[in-house]
């Protein structure tokens, strides 16, 4: 929210170009799964620095709470145990928002602006002019925005582009006590995962790697994983995320199909009205109706 | 380990006195303890010079596999406990699962009950099983279970989880039921019970810190 509009590289359903005088430099956050221990620091940071508390809720039989992302949580650790080669792992994962250099929620919303990536990569969500239709939920192929029951709107992480703009790190990457959570540049942060997987494969970790999906044009938010090669170990990540096909069908197809038929009615009423003129009841009719309504 | 060089002591080790000071000069090496050497035992323990194992007192066992003759030796013979609560130690067979307390992450003691934050990341109490225990008394991660000792109970939700793992103990299977403290009967957490309800009342020998991290108890699901 706190981005200036000359920070702004794409806004959902607009069509006047970007402004571009202004070079940002593109930002990531790195998780590193390995070095998390599962403290929750992050959730409770982004509860504190958004000012958002969500309901307490109930022990449903595991680790995790909130058990799932919400209009209010807006980041959640998913616990898994992974036997390994006869080796308990304990894989878990921060879940949020990617933002992702293809945004398919910003691709899938019919509302101007309320959608917007800045320049510095960050998606942000403006509630001021979302209008709940949830697309963005259909179009979001990691399952992240939530349409809130209160005000009918959608939410999800921002990478505290507020912090971001003044030159902080994101709340939760402030408060991971491990270092897990990572923020720099996305060169940077690169740079930096590459040396964790070296570490990891020195350590036996053969397929570790670093996670940043190209189905959506990479992300701004990347995991360093020990088993890159099956990320959907980590309660699902995506394989080989993808916006879903239902978005190009609504945006590719559908939308201008919609736009020529709108046009076509309109052309139709305009061609009617010319060779037949409007619609009117005649004289005689009417000197009937009026007769009836007398007797 | 270590020698002197002429001007000071050098080798695989670093000296525990000051580093220069000459063989002539008298300096003891040992400078923690009031005699200037190391000792080969340590007189000051209440049970003895030697360290020893010995069974908690609610044993899953019926002897200390190290002494299996003598039944003094089972559990710790300099131990602080009073009669009555010597009385209130259940027995494995009544009671044949080994319990721990233990804390989370998420909470301090039973002060964060009390803050929404720490409520919402961890809302409600529960106890860890294993999946074979899980199996064997038909708990399902999410039921409700009753956890007793012969001191008391406590109910919770079950999460089962692979981090806890049946123990070969003395060529006997055994469990272990990993209960967190944290919860109680006021907060912003959900209503929970007073864990140590459970656990038994022993003072160890040289510290009088109570045996709250290995006793018995039975669960079963509500």
């Amino acid at each position: 929210m706190a981005l200036q509009s000359l920070d702004i590289a794409r806004r959902s359903a607009t069509t006047t170009p970007a402004p571009g005088v202004r070079q940002t430099t593109e930002v990531a956050k790195l998780i590193d799964v390995s070095t998390c221990i599962g403290c929750k620091a992050c959730q409770a940071a982004c509860m504190e620095w958004n000012d958002i508390r969500d309901e307490v809720g109930s022990c449903s039989g595991v680790f995790d709470n909130p058990v799932d992302l919400t209009a209010k949580s807006w980041t959640v650790m998913r616990f898994a145990e992974v036997e390994e080669k006869g080796k308990l792992e304990w894989l878990i994962r921060k879940d949020g928002c990617m933002h992702c250099a293809d945004p398919g929620c910003l691709k899938a919303c019919p509302a101007p602006g309320a959608i917007i990536q800045y320049a510095n990569g960050i998606v942000d969500f403006h509630q001021e002019n979302c209008i709940g239709c949830g697309y963005c939920v259909t179009g979001c192929p990691f399952n992240i925005p939530r349409i809130s029951q209160e005000d009918n709107k959608a939410y999800k992480c921002t990478l505290c582009s507020d912090r971001v703009a003044i030159g902080q790190a994101p709340a939760c990457a402030k408060a991971c006590p491990t270092g897990a959570i990572q923020f720099g540049s996305k060169e940077q942060m690169t740079d930096y995962a590459a040396k964790r997987v070296g570490d990891l494969k020195s350590r036996g970790y053969d397929k570790a790697g670093l996670y940043d999906p190209q189905g959506v044009g990479g992300t701004h938010v990347m995991y360093v994983l020990h088993h890159a090669d099956r990320p959907e170990l980590y309660r699902g990540l995506p394989g080989n995320p993808s916006i879903s096909p239902l978005v190009s069908l609504w945006k590719g197809f559908a939308k201008p199909l919609a736009s020529v038929a709108m046009a076509a009615v309109a052309l139709g009423s305009l061609f009617h009205f010319v060779m037949k003129g409007p619609n009117e009841v005649s004289k005689e009719l009417e000197d009937e109706m009026e007769k009836e309504d007398a007797q | 380990m270590i020698k002197w060089l002429g001007d000071k002591w050098g080798g695989n080790d670093v000296p525990d006195m000051r580093p220069d000071a000459a063989p002539d000069e008298g300096v003891m090496p040992f400078i923690m303890t009031p005699e200037g050497v190391a000792r080969l035992f340590a007189p000051a323990l209440a049970e003895g010079p030697f360290p020893e194992h010995y069974e908690p007192f609610e044993t899953p066992l019926d002897k200390n596999p190290f002494h299996p003759n003598n039944p003094k030796a089972t559990s710790n013979p300099a131990a602080r406990v009073y009669k009555g609560d010597m009385e209130a130690f259940g027995k494995a067979k009544d009671f044949p699962y080994v319990a721990t307390t233990y804390r989370l992450v998420e909470h301090f003691h039973y002060w964060t009950k009390h803050s929404k934050i720490n409520a919402v990341l961890q809302p409600e109490q529960f106890v860890e099983i294993s999946e074979d225990l899980a199996k064997e008394k038909g708990i399902a991660a999410g039921d409700r279970v009753k956890v007793k000792s012969n001191r008391g109970f406590i109910k919770a939700v079950a999460v089962v989880t692979k981090r806890i793992k049946a123990l070969d103990v003395d060529g006997k299977k055994v469990h272990t039921v990993g209960i967190p403290i944290h919860f109680g009967f006021k907060g912003v957490t959900k209503p929970g019970f007073i864990t140590n309800t459970l656990t038994p009342f022993v003072g160890d020998a040289n510290c009088q810190t109570p045996e709250f991290k290995a006793f018995l108890v039975n669960i079963e699901k509500i």
